[in-house]
């Protein structure tokens, strides 16, 4: 339990510093929504990560979706 | 958008080297786990999918001249349908990042820093990358140009040594199972091969573009000497075992020696994964942060730099949990990455033959009797 607090920790300060170095850079409301829609989405996968390292990811997505035509490349 | 120019000569020389980087290591052991001692001639058939991507991109360039395939999407195929092609084309995009720098990660662990945590290569490189991205691309085309010859003298200093180790009857027997595993390597190297479809991004920061099909084309010619001289080198050195290992050039570097003192050359094995896993990281960076950032159509890509080198490295290691399961990724990699690489911008390409006129006039001052002409000459690149 010790090592994902400060991996949190960590994160945190990440995620602060990140938008404190790029804030001043923002102009306009078209890149102030992209840059919020990445970073946001970003830092939310990046914090559930950190809780559950186990989080279903593209790999699951993708494995299904290939593994058939995988194997018939392999086959021999 | 911006004054940045690169040529063609250092375009080329992009593509080239982000082909090169992971392809000179990990290739060789997948090749011949399906091609066995045939496997040298794989990269001439695979070839095809590299002057196809040049074609391709080359063609949709000139009936949209000045937009990158990102924002072609949106012209060819209205805005409902072009975002989310190129979205698809992104993610794809941002997926190649990802498992670039992980292989990178992996084998600096694997092969130099033991005890160093993956994390520490992946954002360093992330970091180093992003300084390189919001310089420009101009930086780019000049570093890559300035690379290469770096590299190629590695190469060339890596294998010459083993010449005299080598056993040219391994190559024999010739084609002994028929042509069927060769044609399914040269699918397998299409993991590497259709890379070229980055010069779609990249076209419109050329400053001599007429120059472009004559450079990429012998880019596309340059990396299928490599591949097949550094195959013929591992068949001939190695054999039957290059399969069981993840980086027989690798374990090759380890044996040379250089006038009986010069030993563990792998270090220059080192120098070239850094370099030219640096250069292929910017390059194939700058494509997923100016294409985010043409798909938002922002007026700067600059300030989403950040924000995507996030997604790429928690796309390195979401749901990868070890090297065992990233290497049995290879085989479905090579499936998106030839949905990303070659089946979107073969789609483009065809439904923008059948959407002629008023899309391309509001680009292009070239009158739109010259399309014909264009679509004459693809058939021969």
């Amino acid at each position: 339990m010790n090592a994902p607090v400060n991996h949190l920790i960590l994160l945190i300060v990440a995620a602060a510093g990140m938008l404190a170095y790029d804030w001043r850079k923002l102009r306009g409301a078209r890149t102030i929504i992209a840059y919020l829609t990445l970073y946001i989405s970003g830092f939310t996968i990046a914090f559930l990560l950190v809780i559950n390292p186990n989080l279903p990811g593209p790999t699951q997505v993708l494995r299904p979706l290939f593994l058939p035509l995988a194997k018939l490349l392999l086959k021999h | 958008m911006n004054n940045d120019k690169i040529t063609s000569a250092q375009l080329a020389c992009m593509l080239f080297l982000s082909i090169l980087a992971t392809s000179m290591l990990t290739s060789p052991s997948l090749a011949y786990g399906i091609a066995k001692n045939d496997m040298w001639m794989t990269p001439l058939i695979g070839s095809l999918g590299g002057f196809l991507t040049v074609a391709l991109s080359l063609a949709l360039y000139r009936r949209y001249p000045g937009c990158t395939l990102i924002q072609y999407s949106d012209l060819i195929l209205t805005k409902w349908l072009g975002k989310p092609i190129s979205l698809v084309f992104l993610f794809v995009c941002l997926q190649m990042n990802a498992n670039q720098l992980r292989q990178f990660a992996e084998l600096m662990k694997l092969a130099f820093m033991v005890n160093t945590p993956i994390i520490i290569f992946a954002v360093s490189m992330m970091l180093v990358g992003a300084i390189v991205v919001n310089l420009g691309i101009e930086l780019i085309g000049r570093l890559s140009l300035l690379f290469t010859p770096i590299i190629i003298i590695i190469v060339a200093v890596l294998i010459l040594p083993l010449i005299r180790g080598m056993e040219p009857d391994q190559l024999l027997p010739f084609m002994a199972d028929g042509a069927a595993p060769i044609l399914r390597g040269a699918f397998a190297l299409q993991i590497w091969f259709p890379t070229y479809i980055y010069a779609a991004m990249f076209l419109p920061y050329v400053s001599d573009i007429n120059k472009a099909r004559r450079w990429l084309n012998w880019g596309v010619c340059w990396s299928t000497t490599i591949f097949t001289l550094s195959f013929l080198y591992i068949v001939m050195s190695m054999g039957a075992a290059s399969q069981h290992f993840s980086y027989p050039f690798l374990l090759l570097s380890r044996y040379v020696t250089i006038a009986s003192f010069m030993t563990h050359l792998d270090a220059l094995i080192m120098i070239l994964w850094v370099l030219d896993v640096f250069i292929r990281t910017i390059v194939m960076y700058y494509a997923a942060v100016s294409g985010f950032s043409q798909w938002f159509q922002l007026p700067s890509y600059k300030p989403i730099t950040l924000p995507v080198g996030l997604l790429i490295v928690l796309l390195t290691f979401w749901s990868i949990p070890d090297i065992t399961t990233y290497n049995f990724l290879a085989y479905i990699v090579l499936y998106y990455y030839t949905l990303g690489n070659i089946c979107i911008p073969l789609l483009l390409y065809i439904i923008a033959l059948f959407r002629s006129g008023p899309a391309q006039d509001e680009h292009s001052p070239a009158p739109s009797g010259s399309g014909p002409s264009v679509l004459h000459g693809e058939g021969t690149a």
